[in-house]
C-alpha cells in the first residue's frame, strides 16, 4: 500500500507554490493569504538577520518567473520582437497566471500561449493591439514541435519508382510526423521570416494564409502554400488517395494540365522531405 | 607499492573519470572528435528531459555520443520530495530512455519541483525532518523498483530553510541514502553554496556523507546575488570550490566527476581545461601514502553501433 504524503508537508508545499507563483509577488500574496505580517510564514520558513523569509522566497519567485520567461523568449522570438521586452514580460505574467506549467519538462511551458492569446479574457487588450499575435504564436509553436517530432524515413524518388505508375492513383501518402499545416487569418510567416533574419518586422494586413511547417535534416522550414497546394496537402493529411488529389488538381487546372502539375507537386514534396516512406 | 583497498561500496559505480554535460552548442565539435576519442573528457552527462522527446536531433545526437562514450542520465523532474503522486508517465518515458541509452547510472535531485499537478521547474528543498525522510525513502524505493536499478540523488543548493527542521542537511541526505539504499550524487558546489547561505562549514557536510554511497561528484560555478550565493552554473568553478573538491577527493578517493555548466556555456576547450584540472587533483590526491592512486575499474564501455 502506498503511503500518503504527510499532511503538514502537503500544506507547506501548496503554500510555497502559491507564494512563489503569485503574479503580484510574495509579500502582496501573503496579504491575500490573510498573513500580512508573515507570522504564519515565519512558522514555516526560517528568516534570519541577513534575509527574511519573504526575501528568501523572493529568490524562488524570481527564479520561477524569469526561468520560464527566458524559455518562452527563445520559443517565441517573433512574438517577443513584436511585443517588445516590457510587453512580453506582461504577456508572460498573464499567461503563467492562467496557465501554470503542468508538464514535467519546461520545453512544454509555452504550449498554451497561442490559445491564451486567442481566447482568454486577460488577453483581450493584446488581441485588440496585435490581432495577428495568436496566429504568430501558433506558427512559432509549430516550429518548436517540428524540431523534435518523431523521426520517420523519408519517401524517396526511388521508392516511388518501384511502384508502377498505374498504381499511383490508389496510393495513400503519409506526411512526415513533423509536418504541421496552419490555417491562419494573417500572413504571420512574413513576420517570423523577418525575425529570423534580424530584420525590422513588417506590418501585415489580414489575409487568409495556409502555412506549412516541417523538418528535414534536423532543420525546420516553413512556407506559405497557395490554395491548390494547401488543399492537396490537406487531402493527404486526411488519408485521401493520390487519385483524389489529382481530381482536386484537375478542378483547378483542367484535365490536360493535371499530370504535370501533380508530378511537380509530388516531386517537390519528396525533395522537401514532406512524405514518409510509410506509403 | 601496494594497491589501495577498494572502499566497500554497496553498489557498483564504476570510475568513469571526468566528464562534462552534453550541450547542443558543442554537438558539432563532439561529433567530429568522438569517433577517434579525441576529446579531453571521459564521459558525458545528459539531461534526461532534453532527450525524452519524440525524435529529431537530440535523441540522435545522444545515440551518436553513446556509441563512443559512457553516458549518465541526470534528471530534474522526478520530484522525489513532492507530496504529489509519482509521475508514472515520466517514469515510463525515463525507463524507455534508459533502455535506449544504457547509462552508467541515473540520477535526479533530492528536492521537490511541483505540487498540485503544477510544476515550478525549480529545485526546492525539503524540510530536514524524520517525516520527510520516510516520505522520500518511500518514493525512491518505488522509483528504483520501477526502473530496476539504484538511482543517485543529488543535494540541491538552497536559499531558504524550514523552521521545523530536526537535523542538518548532511544527516538528512545520509539517512535518506542509507534507508532508501540509493546512491548520492554529491554536488560539491551546492554544498559550498548552501554552506554560505545557511552558515555552516562545508567540510563538515563532506565529512558526514557515507563514502560508500557516492556515485558521482558535480563541480560547477555560482554567482553572488546580494547576500546569497546562487547556484547558477554559469561561471567557472570558484577557487573555494576547487579546494572543497580536493577535500572531498581526499575523503572519497577517485569518484566520477562532472564539470557542470548550464548557462553562458563556454567553448568546449574551457570545459576540457576544467576537466583536466579535476583529473589532476584526483590523480594527485586520491592516494594513500605509499600506494598507487585508487581508481576502481575505469570503464569506458563504448557500445558498438
Amino acid at each position: 500500500m502506498r503511503e500518503s504524503a504527510p499532511s503538514t508537508l502537503v500544506e507547506t508545499q501548496r503554500l510555497l507554490w502559491r507564494l512563489i507563483t503569485a503574479p503580484e509577488g510574495v509579500r502582496p500574496a501573503l496579504e491575500g493569504e490573510g498573513d500580512p505580517e508573515g507570522l504564519h510564514l515565519a512558522a514555516v520558513i526560517r528568516g534570519d538577520a541577513r534575509l527574511s523569509a519573504v526575501e528568501r522566497l523572493d529568490v524562488y519567485a524570481n527564479a520561477y518567473f524569469f526561468r520560464i520567461l527566458e524559455v518562452l523568449a527563445k520559443d517565441y522570438p517573433a512574438i517577443e520582437a513584436t511585443f517588445g521586452h516590457d510587453r512580453f514580460h506582461d504577456l508572460v505574467t498573464a499567461y503563467l497566471a492562467a496557465h501554470p506549467p503542468t508538464r514535467f519538462s519546461i520545453r512544454y511551458a509555452g504550449e498554451g500561449l497561442a490559445g491564451f492569446i486567442a481566447d482568454h479574457a486577460d488577453a483581450a487588450a493584446v488581441r485588440d493591439e496585435f490581432p495577428w499575435a495568436s496566429d504568430l504564436a501558433a506558427l512559432e509553436w509549430a516550429i518548436i514541435d517540428a524540431f523534435d517530432a518523431e523521426d520517420a524515413p523519408h519517401l524517396t524518388r526511388d521508392d516511388l519508382a518501384r511502384i508502377p505508375p498505374e498504381g499511383w492513383g490508389d496510393l495513400r501518402f503519409t506526411l512526415d510526423p513533423s509536418v504541421r499545416l496552419l490555417r491562419a487569418l494573417w500572413p504571420v510567416n512574413r513576420i517570423r521570416e523577418a525575425s529570423d533574419r534580424g530584420a525590422p518586422l513588417p506590418s501585415v494586413e489580414r489575409e487568409d494564409t495556409v502555412i506549412l511547417v516541417w523538418r528535414k535534416d534536423e532543420r525546420v522550414f516553413h512556407r506559405p502554400l497557395d490554395r491548390l497546394e494547401a488543399a492537396c496537402v490537406g487531402l493527404v493529411s486526411e488519408g485521401a488517395t493520390f487519385g483524389s488529389v489529382c481530381e482536386r488538381i484537375a478542378l483547378e487546372v483542367g484535365e490536360s494540365e493535371t499530370p504535370a502539375r501533380a508530378l511537380a507537386l509530388l516531386t517537390a514534396w519528396i525533395e522537401s522531405g514532406l512524405l514518409s516512406s510509410g506509403v | 607499492m601496494t594497491r589501495p583497498t577498494r572502499p566497500t561500496r554497496s553498489y557498483e559505480a564504476p570510475y568513469l573519470g571526468v566528464g562534462v554535460g552534453l550541450r547542443p552548442k558543442h554537438y558539432p565539435h563532439i561529433l567530429e572528435r568522438a569517433p577517434t576519442g579525441d576529446l579531453g573528457v571521459d564521459w558525458f552527462e545528459a539531461l534526461s528531459e532534453n532527450y525524452m522527446v519524440p525524435g529529431g536531433r537530440p535523441p540522435r545526437m545522444l545515440d551518436s555520443v553513446r556509441a563512443h562514450y559512457p553516458v549518465v542520465l541526470h534528471g530534474v523532474s522526478m520530484n522525489l520530495g513532492s507530496t504529489d503522486p509519482l509521475d508514472d508517465d515520466y517514469l515510463d518515458r525515463l525507463a524507455r530512455l534508459i533502455a535506449r541509452v544504457e547509462p552508467a547510472w541515473v540520477s535526479d535531485h533530492l528536492c521537490w519541483t511541483g505540487v498540485g499537478g503544477r510544476q515550478l521547474h525549480d529545485l526546492l528543498p525539503i524540510p530536514f525532518a524524520e517525516e520527510s525522510i520516510r516520505h522520500a525513502v518511500s518514493r525512491i524505493a518505488r522509483v528504483q523498483e520501477r526502473l530496476g536499478r539504484r538511482i543517485a540523488v543529488e543535494n540541491v543548493s538552497s536559499y531558504m530553510s524550514f523552521a521545523r527542521e530536526e537535523m542538518p542537511e548532511w544527516e538528512f541526505l545520509a539517512a535518506v541514502a542509507e534507508r532508501a539504499d540509493c546512491g548520492i550524487l554529491l554536488d560539491v558546489n551546492n554544498v559550498y553554496v548552501s554552506a554560505r547561505n545557511h552558515g555552516f562549514k562545508p567540510e563538515r557536510y563532506i565529512d558526514a556523507i557515507p563514502v560508500a554511497r557516492v556515485f558521482q561528484f558535480h563541480l560547477a560555478g555560482h554567482s553572488e546575488q546580494g547576500l546569497l550565493l546562487i547556484d547558477t552554473h554559469d561561471h567557472p568553478v570558484k577557487e573555494e570550490v576547487w579546494a572543497l573538491f580536493e577535500h572531498a577527493v581526499r575523503r572519497f578517493g577517485a569518484v566520477s566527476t562532472l564539470i557542470e555548466w548550464d548557462d553562458q556555456i563556454p567553448s568546449f576547450e574551457i570545459l576540457e581545461a576544467h576537466a583536466t584540472r579535476a583529473r589532476e587533483i584526483i590523480e594527485r590526491v586520491a592516494t594513500r601514502e605509499g600506494e598507487a592512486p585508487w581508481e576502481g575499474e575505469r570503464s569506458r564501455e563504448p557500445r558498438s553501433p
